[in-house]
């Protein structure tokens, strides 16, 4: 398996031809075949439950297919543990990361490997970070990395290995804008070096910068298999959903902002480390969406938290009149859902206790399920209500906790990445659902690490530094660079308040 | 280089038909292995097996025998599984069990000249109360201040088992059997016997009528539904604003009464006296109860007449020389290859000879990029 590195496209690293796979009577994958070519970075695209991530399982040896064939470096293959294909040169960065957090860096690179964790591995770990420009402490612990470090040690990880093809699925769904950057200069560094990348992504935007190659899923087929260069991103969107649905958010419009419903003094949490509230204030008023950006772990998750009311101050005060406070939290299936329980029981948590589901005692399951029907129906929701939701995909899971949490136009929402993970046309269905809440005089607090997305529904934006609220930026002063110099604490960016 | 030519391939998902037939494969083969210790304990299994069934489902007393030990196991089974569904494990099912048949005593020799069947209510009451409030010692500091009910749970059985042993030593002994590890016995009308003649006895009806009362607690009321979102994600309980501390205290005295209940069965059904040994290690056997219903409560009568039928069948082969600890044998077994089953449920078996480029054919469990 060496990388022979001819530069051109006729010989495939990898075909998987054929493939197929079934949950039950549901066809996920239906005979996709796709070509992984060296020095190239391939784009797979699709909407949430086009079977992405099954497909990548099927190559990595975690699934078997049901049918089809798997062809590496000219040889037919059959995997039948991740550890097969990885032997082949296969290997995948999930979006939950396998690593070891109480284990330091070497420790991690090196599990499962013949080397040892001595001054050798960290000397080629050094290396192969410097070729991509990665900082990675070799001797830290892995659980004192921030998340965009720890996805490098994944990284290298692999390329420790000399793996020649990297599959990564949603790389980005949990990075800033500037990390995000620094993958693609990263991952186009690996497919230079001859190697071949493979990376799932629903933000377009990144996909025509960096993709030389796009692959389109929709309901488990192919239905775009071609060169990225001349693509942008509507014909993208048009190829994932296969017809004109608006993509793009309506122009937020100018609404009367009301009275304050909810503000925060000073307000501190208890804890360690940099992901804690330090003083943070700040104020919401009925009508107004109001965003915050910052570097993850800037205190953006407690202070989510705080203003839902699910966490306690240490010290400053937390006033509030309102009693319906809906919150979208960061960590869908970790949070907000019960994956061993049913999508009909999932989208009641909220009201199973109030007299909207029927008497003060008792549970009807016919009940429950018929009152899942609507939501399932109005937010796609990809499967019946007795389904259990850890059975669902990722983008899947959102719907639920969106459904659940916007269904009843709460007086306040606070929405904490809500639309990671999920395809163009869902993102824009969620963005409309909280506009429409602030058109309904509720007040909206939205946490995105997507600051496209701040920038088009917020009517101000806070940036978030060490705890606090740094800055406040009105959105029509905002603008993407303004607001990463704010994030990363720098004079120039408070200038232009 | 390959060894064996089996290799293990992980299933995406294990169907439901699946796991249900886990518990079944695992008797199975508790059987076959437990075959193999008979064979070598040079007795025919066959002619073992068959003794242990004739004696436990195979005669009017036998029946009567089974039902009468599934009563306890039912219901130490119940107050073990309700625990686990807000994973909490209750390991003093023994002692709450001790203290509700010390509970249905009081009232027995407080009330010796009420009617039977009033007795017997106030009695089954006591016995609820007094297991629940046990249970509640441990529940209430784990509830507070998070401490581990695991080893509080535990070491409440070993404090119940002197507390029985004062009262049938001390206020309560028998003046005709003085020094005797028993109480003066309950008054007759307190007995409980065989229900209309049959073979069915009044506490497996009892217990399993508390298994479909409790059956119907978690999947239909609402105090029900917050218990599995609990049990299911404690993040997202806290994320509801449920109130964990309350449901964690009031799923502990539902689970003490339980056990009181059995309490109250073995007193009225089998003792009829106050004695430490009335609890005979069924709050442990309930863990194993609970652990083959797996996460279905309606499956625990059935299991617990099963591991009753066992034990009873146990003893019947000490008529043959053998010692009834092969019941414990085949129990162990049972529980072993549940576990197995249950790693193994997650992988396909396969076969073949031809070899993959690997260096070995064998499947790391904790394969993949970890
Ligand atoms: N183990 C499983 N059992 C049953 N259905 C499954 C299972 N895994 C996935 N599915 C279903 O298969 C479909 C495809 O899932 P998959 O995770 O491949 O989607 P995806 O394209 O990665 O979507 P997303 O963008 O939301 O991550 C979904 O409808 C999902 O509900
Ligand atoms: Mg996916």
């Amino acid at each position: 398996m060496s990388s022979s590195n001819t530069g051109g496209p006729e010989e495939p690293f990898l075909r998987a031809a054929g493939m197929t796979k079934s949950f039950g009577s549901k066809v996920v994958v239906d005979d996709v075949t796709i070509n992984f070519f060296p020095g190239k970075i391939l784009a797979l695209l699709g909407e949430n439950g086009a079977g992405k991530s099954t497909l990548i399982s099927m190559i990595c040896g975690q699934y078997r297919p049901d049918s089809g064939s798997l062809t590496v470096h000219g040889k037919t293959c059959t995997f039948r543990s991740p550890k097969d294909a990885l032997k082949a040169g296969i290997g995948v960065v999930y979006q939950d990361f396998r690593l070891v957090p109480p284990f330091s860096v070497v420790e991690n690179v090196v599990l499962g490997t013949r080397s040892r964790p001595n001054r050798r591995a960290a000397a080629r770990i050094e290396e192969i970070a410097a070729e991509l420009g990665f900082q990675v402490p070799t001797h830290a612990l892995v659980q004192d990395l921030v998340v965009g470090q720890q996805q490098q040690v994944e990284i290298i990880k692999l390329l420790f290995r000399g793996l020649d093809i990297l599959i990564l699925d949603e790389p980005t769904a949990v990075l800033t804008p500037q990390q995000s950057s620094q993958l693609f200069t990263a991952l186009r560094a690996i497919a230079d070096s001859g190697k071949s990348v493979v990376f799932v992504s629903h933000r377009l935007a990144e996909v025509v910068e960096s993709a030389d190659h796009v692959t389109v899923l929709r309901g488990g087929r192919v239905v775009a298999d071609q060169p990225a260069h001349g693509l942008n991103k509507s014909d993208l969107a048009l190829l994932m959903v296969g017809d004109g649905i608006a993509t793009t958010t309506r122009a937020a419009r100018n609404r009367p902002v009301g009275h304050s419903v909810l503000r925060l003094k000073n307000a501190s949490t208890a804890g360690q480390g940099r992901d804690v509230l330090n003083g943070a204030s700040l104020e919401l008023h009925a009508g107004e969406v109001v965003g915050v950006a910052g570097v993850s772990g800037n205190g953006q998750r407690p202070l989510a938290d705080v203003v839902a009311g699910i966490v306690p101050l240490t010290s400053g005060t937390r006033e509030t009149q309102e009693e319906r406070i809906a919150y979208i939290p960061e960590d869908r299936l970790g949070t907000g859902l019960v994956g061993s329980m049913t999508i009909a029981q999932n989208l009641q948590m909220r009201d199973y206790r109030s007299e909207k589901s029927g008497n003060p005692w008792w549970i009807n399951p016919k009940t429950l399920l018929a009152q899942a029907e609507p939501l399932i129906e109005e937010f796609h929701i990809p499967a019946a209500a007795s389904i259990k939701v850890s059975a669902l995909s990722g983008g899947g899971q959102q719907r639920v906790i969106v459904a659940r949490e916007v269904r009843d136009e709460p007086r306040i929402l606070v929405a904490s990445q809500p639309t990671r993970g999920l395809d163009v046309v869902s993102s824009t269905a969620v963005r409309e659902h909280l506009l429409d809440i602030a058109d309904k005089q509720g007040a909206v607090l939205v946490i995105s690490e997507d600051l496209d997305e701040l920038l088009e529904v917020c009517d101000r934006i806070l940036v978030m530094v060490g705890g606090e609220v740094v800055a406040e930026v009105p959105r029509k002063e905002a603008t993407r660079l303004s607001l990463g110099l704010l994030m990363v604490g720098s004079p120039d960016g408070e200038a232009s308040q | 280089m390959k060894l064996l030519p089996i290799y293990l391939q992980r299933r995406a998902a294990i169907s439901s038909r699946r796991a249900a037939l886990l518990p079944i494969f695992a008797i199975a083969t508790g059987f076959i292995v437990g075959a193999v210790v008979l064979w070598f304990s040079g007795v025919s299994p066959l002619d073992a097996y068959l003794e242990m069934f004739n004696a436990s489902f195979g005669s009017a007393q036998g029946l009567t025998a089974t039902f009468i030990r599934a009563a306890p196991l039912i219901l130490t089974g119940l107050a073990v599984a309700i625990a686990l569904r807000m994973q909490l494990w209750n390991i003093g099912a023994e002692g709450q069990l001790l203290l509700g048949s010390a509970g249905a005593t009081f009232v027995f020799f407080t009330w010796p000249n009420l009617p039977g069947p009033i007795l017997l209510v106030a009695a089954a009451v006591a016995a609820l109360i007094a297991g629940a409030l046990w249970a509640l010692i441990a529940a209430i500091p784990r509830a507070t201040i998070d401490l581990n009910e695991i080893i509080t749970t535990l070491f409440l059985n070993y404090i119940a088992l002197r507390l029985v042993s004062f009262l049938v030593y001390g206020p309560w002994q028998d003046p005709g059997a003085i020094g005797f590890a028993y109480s003066k016995p309950i008054p007759p009308q307190g007995a409980m016997g065989t229900i209309w003649g049959t073979d069915l006895t009044s506490g497996v009806v009892l217990s399993i009528v508390c298994v479909a009362i409790t059956w119907w607690g978690i999947e239909r009321t609402r105090w029900g539904f917050s218990v599995k979102i609990l049990g299911g994600n404690p993040r997202a309980g806290a994320y509801l604003r449920l109130n964990a501390k309350r449901r964690i205290i009031s799923i502990m005295a539902i689970s003490g009464a339980i056990a009181g209940m059995a309490g109250f069965i073995q007193l009225t059904a089998v003792t009829g006296r106050l004695q430490p040994d009335i609890a005979a290690g069924y709050g442990y056997t309930g863990i194993l109860v609970a652990f083959l219903a797996g996460r279905s409560l309606l499956m625990i009568p059935v299991v617990g007449i099963f591991f009753s039928a066992l034990i009873q069948g146990g003893y019947s082969l000490q008529a043959q020389g053998l010692s009834s600890s092969i019941s414990t044998v085949l129990q162990g077994l049972i529980v072993l290859f549940i576990l197995l089953g249950g790693v193994a449920a997650t992988y396909r078996f396969r076969w073949s000879w031809t070899s993959s480029n690997s260096s070995s054919g064998m499947v790391n469990l904790n394969s993949g990029a970890r």
